[in-house]
């Protein structure tokens, strides 16, 4: 007598057609233009010579980086979210004001570290956004470590982080992801795969390219979605959060998409990135889509749309001139901070 | 006051403040139901449960890692390294994660992780390791080395409440070893705290500066040396970072003449440190050269001659204080 072959983990059924409301759908729409704003000023400062350092911008991946997070509870006793660098859009809707961004662009005191650290390298207490380091995948470990402490008290909270293709070779994405599932927490990893990882293509990186079967090796519940349809990445991730709170284990999501400039603004990607693969990925833009799904399939009137964009470049225009206005922190500050005095002072 | 070994009393004081705190919790490779390699957490999990003694997976990056995310989250995670060696696999997670996270956004990272350090016990290269060195270059982590049961009780349960990642370099050799009666009690055991050097022997004429395991070997010398008619001054340093430099100071200032010694190899080890802030602020008080006795700048070998010609010994000690003494 045999026995079947049993899957350790199977793929989730897909979720339910997506049952958002317009509303719902709107607010999206405001956070992923805002996001598409703020980075467009920002990489204007950048070329202005107003930015230090590089620039990373997230452009085309804005569907992941605001549907990942628009399904969490924000807030110190929220969800734990830990975004990516092309994830702009995260700490956004997961509370951290638009000012703030740029003066952390600008290395002003104004931003979350005081001028400590630079790029989307953000956080805070007060949102429950820890400060992501360079290193990739080191942030995987820590959400699973956030995410286990909620167990521990039987909270019912998630923590949530992504990050690039890149990163699924590195072995803190593999241990991260192995210990989340033998301790069963409530994690959400995702993946996005915008197929490069500064010069190097995906098959270049792993012979797996579908990232989310890498999770399934794990005995982690997985999905792929398309990464520049908002509503798919949102409904998929209010799935994947209602099953953690459900206490049933960590959840993976691949959200499949692509680059759509090089690694930072002073990366020279003409010279290695397809040129047509660039023209047919920008039809896809997520913007775009978002904007013909609320036209046409929802009928919702321009003028509303319209609306929200007027606002947002009102937003942007004031954060980035109180991002001027303010000051770089007193030089004494480079000498504090390194050890905590209390746990109450974070 | 029970007598119990420098082992039992680092598992007294997790058992201690896991009774007072229910933030603290334990996790590694085999510490649940078999209380870890050398039986540090024996009984913690049956006491406090899976969730609080944890059985992870051989992934020290990945335990560090998880550790860092459930302090940051409010909890008191205690994480264990099988032997000290094995951190390695976690520096990565101690230097970019947990000791740069409260410098970036002031958020607080209380982690400890234990580390059964050292040699003289036939381990070879990869059992035998002493790790501090690897850590006190990078600011944002505490490193305690303690080489008493007292001490390892005390300072544990202080490196517990810390609100800063610590390395606690506990040292294996001493495990069995060493004995005393120590308080301890979730309420009334006595706490060491983070910082201050002990003086565990007053003298006048030569002082040795030193930590863990080569403490006993001082006292020792400084037994010796006393029938010489002289008189030798141990401070026991307790915890490299921080690093109690008036204790050092102060000491010096008084005999004039210096040795440091520590089980650790030569070069780049904390000794190096230790020399250079008596150079730079006791100079002028200094009768002699400041001296170390230390490891080899080997890798730790195995046969028994071997490690024992790498180690430092209480001879090597001898001899380099009876010169100094004598210049
Ligand atoms: C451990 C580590 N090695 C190298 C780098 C340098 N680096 C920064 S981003 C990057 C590629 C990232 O690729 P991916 O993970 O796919 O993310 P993407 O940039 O495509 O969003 C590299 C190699 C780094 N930050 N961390
Ligand atoms: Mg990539």
């Amino acid at each position: 007598m045999s026995t079947p072959a049993r899957n350790i983990s199977a793929v989730p059924e897909p979720a339910p057609a997506p049952r958002i409301s317009d509303e719902e759908a709107l607010n999206l729409y405001y956070w992923m233009v805002l996001t598409r704003a703020t980075e467009e000023r920002a990489l204007n400062l950048y070329r202005q010579g107003k930015l230090p350092g590089s620039y990373y911008t997230g452009r085309g991946q804005e569907a992941i980086s605001v549907g990942m997070a628009a399904p969490l509870r924000r807030g110190a006793d929220g969800d734990w979210l830990s975004p990516w660098i092309r994830d702009l859009g995260s700490y956004l809707v997961h509370g951290v004001p638009v000012w703030r961004m740029f003066a952390q662009f600008m290395g002003k005191a104004g931003s979350t570290t005081r001028g400590k650290d630079g790029n989307l390298h953000i956080g805070g207490y007060e949102w429950n956004i820890p400060c992501q380091v360079s290193h990739m995948a080191d942030m995987i470990p820590l959400t699973v470590g956030a995410a286990l402490a909620y167990k521990q008290r039987g909270e019912d909270r998630v923590a949530v982080t992504s990050f690039g293709d890149g990163a699924t070779s590195r072995g803190d994405f593999h241990e991260g992801l192995n210990i989340a599932a033998v301790l069963e927490v409530p994690a959400v990893f995702v993946a996005e795969n915008n197929r490069w990882a500064y010069t190097t293509p995906i098959s270049k990186q792993t012979k797996v390219t579908d990232l989310y079967k890498k999770a399934l090796g794990y005995g982690i519940p997985a999905i792929e979605v398309d990464g520049n349809d908002v509503l798919a990445v949102y409904s998929a991730m209010s799935e994947a959060v209602a099953h953690c709170r459900a206490g049933r284990g960590p959840r993976f999501i691949e959200c499949k998409t692509y680059r759509m400039a090089g690694h930072a603004a002073h990366d020279k990607y003409e010279s290695y990135m397809p040129m047509e693969l660039l023209a047919e990925w920008s039809d896809k833009d997520p913007l775009k889509r978002l904007e013909q799904a609320l036209r046409e399939e929802r009928t919702i009137d321009e003028a509303k749309l319209e609306g929200i964009r007027t606002k947002v470049k009102d937003e942007v225009h004031e954060a980035v001139e109180r991002a001027d206005d303010d000051g770089f922190a007193d030089p004494s500050e480079a000498h504090l901070g390194v050890f905590a005095e209390a746990d109450t002072d974070a | 006051m029970p007598e119990m070994t420098y082992l039992e009393a680092i598992r007294a004081a997790m058992h201690d403040e896991m009774e007072i705190d229910e933030r603290v919790f334990v996790m590694g490779e085999d510490v649940g139901r078999q209380g870890g390699a050398f039986g540090a957490t024996k009984e913690l999990q049956q006491r406090f449960g899976e969730l609080r003694s944890i059985d992870t997976p051989v992934a020290e990056s990945g335990i560090v890692g998880v550790a860092v995310g459930a302090a940051m989250a409010g909890q008191r995670p205690i994480a264990e390294m099988q032997f000290a060696d094995f951190v390695s696999c976690a520096y990565d997670q101690l230097i970019t994660c947990a000791a740069k996270m409260h410098y970036r956004i002031g958020w607080a990272v209380p982690l400890v992780v234990r580390c059964p350090n050292g040699g003289g016990v036939g381990g070879g290269p990869y059992h035998s390791e002493n790790v501090e060195a690897w850590f006190h270059h990078h600011a944002g982590l505490k490193i305690v080395c303690p080489a008493t049961a007292t001490d390892a009780y005390g300072l544990l349960r202080s490196a517990i409440r810390d609100p800063n990642p610590v390395v606690f370099c506990e040292h294996k050799f001493l495990y069995r070893r060493v004995k005393q009666q120590v308080a301890t009690g979730p309420r009334d055991g006595v706490l060491v705290p983070l910082g201050k050097a002990d003086v565990v022997r007053e003298g006048s004429d030569l002082s040795i500066i030193t930590y863990a395991s080569t403490v006993q070997l001082a006292l020792a010398v400084a037994d010796t040396l006393e029938q010489e008619d002289l008189s030798v001054e141990v401070i026991d340093l307790r915890t490299l970072v921080p690093f109690d430099r008036d204790a050092v100071l102060d000491s010096v200032r008084k005999t004039g003449k210096t040795l440091i010694v520590h089980e650790d190899n030569l070069t780049g080890g904390f000794g190096g440190e230790v020399a250079a802030v008596i150079a730079q602020d006791a100079f002028e008080y200094l009768d002699a050269p400041v001296r170390r006795v230390a490891a080899l700048d080997t890798p730790i070998p195995f046969a028994p001659p071997l490690e024992r010609e790498y180690l430092p010994l209480e001879e090597d000690i001898l001899s380099a204080a009876r010169d100094l003494a004598a210049y």
